[in-house]
């Protein structure tokens, strides 16, 4: 087998002779180690050969399957998650909508009856929280991206 | 077979044409390197993946929190709407029999 190299631009060439049998056995170097042919050629023209490493390539890709099969399962189980998660906070918007209406209604009953109006931070805190609330905070975060950190502003 | 390679990339190749030589004859240096880049890609692939694994389980648990925080609120502020809106019957009826 006759292996010619030539440059992209320009004249030249130069070739190797290689044994059939030594080609054959780089086709099944190539793939035994899963590289295609023409790669397997730039190591043996371009970049030399290197001392070798310890390892177990079989052992590798068990663990890189089961990472994948983690990765899967873990996606699968995201999106309802995510999916109630959105309609929650969307619920509690709507109260927090209604509660305002409601508070504002008690404090003018209150003043019409000489009472005090009592606040409720608590209450408080939670209603600015969920109108603030931005769809996108639960909608994007997730296996694609977004922004997960907005939830972290979450507190009880 | 021909392969093309970029101009610099041939003249390397002119220079060292003896040694190229030598490594078609070497198939042992050939599979020694084959397995060590194979190894490499391998890990390099793992690694990445163990990140987006974990990336990915601590986002999740954080959507978790979150869910469980909206069922508390939810039912906290089911509970205050409940108390709120009779304390407002009562005032508006205190209201009409003032008058």
């Amino acid at each position: 087998m006759k292996i010619v190299v030539r440059p992209e631009m320009g004249w030249g060439r130069v070739t190797f002779k290689v044994p059939d049998e030594t080609f054959e056995e780089i086709e099944r170097l190539a793939e035994e180690y899963r590289f295609r042919l023409d790669e397997v050629l730039r190591v043996i023209l371009l970049h030399g050969y290197t001392e070798g490493a310890e390892g177990d390539i079989e052992a590798l890709d068990g663990e890189i399957a089961e990472l994948e099969r983690k990765l899967y399962r873990l996606e699968g189980d995201w999106s309802p998650l995510r999916f109630r998660a959105y309609y929650l906070a969307m619920d509690n918007q709507n109260l927090a909508i209604q509660l305002s209406g409601m508070l504002a209604e008690n404090r003018r009953l209150r003043e019409r009856l000489g009472l005090p109006f009592e606040r409720n931070p608590e209450v408080e805190e939670k209603i600015h929280y969920y109108l603030s609330f931005e769809e996108d905070s639960v909608k994007e975060s997730g296996p694609e991206g977004g922004d997960p950190g907005r939830l972290e502003e979450h507190g009880e | 077979m021909e392969i093309r390679v970029k101009n610099e990339e041939f003249k390397e190749i002119k220079k060292h044409r003896r040694e190229i030589e030598a490594r078609f004859r070497d198939m042992e240096g050939l599979e020694r390197t084959l397995k060590e880049l194979r190894l490499r890609v391998l890990l390099e692939q793992k690694e990445r993946l163990e990140k987006r694994l974990e990336e990915l389980e601590k986002e999740y648990l954080e959507l978790i929190e979150f869910e469980r925080n909206a069922i508390a609120d939810k039912e906290f502020l089911m509970a205050f709407r409940k108390k709120l809106g009779e304390e407002n019957r009562e005032l508006t009826k205190m209201l009409g029999e003032g008058k």
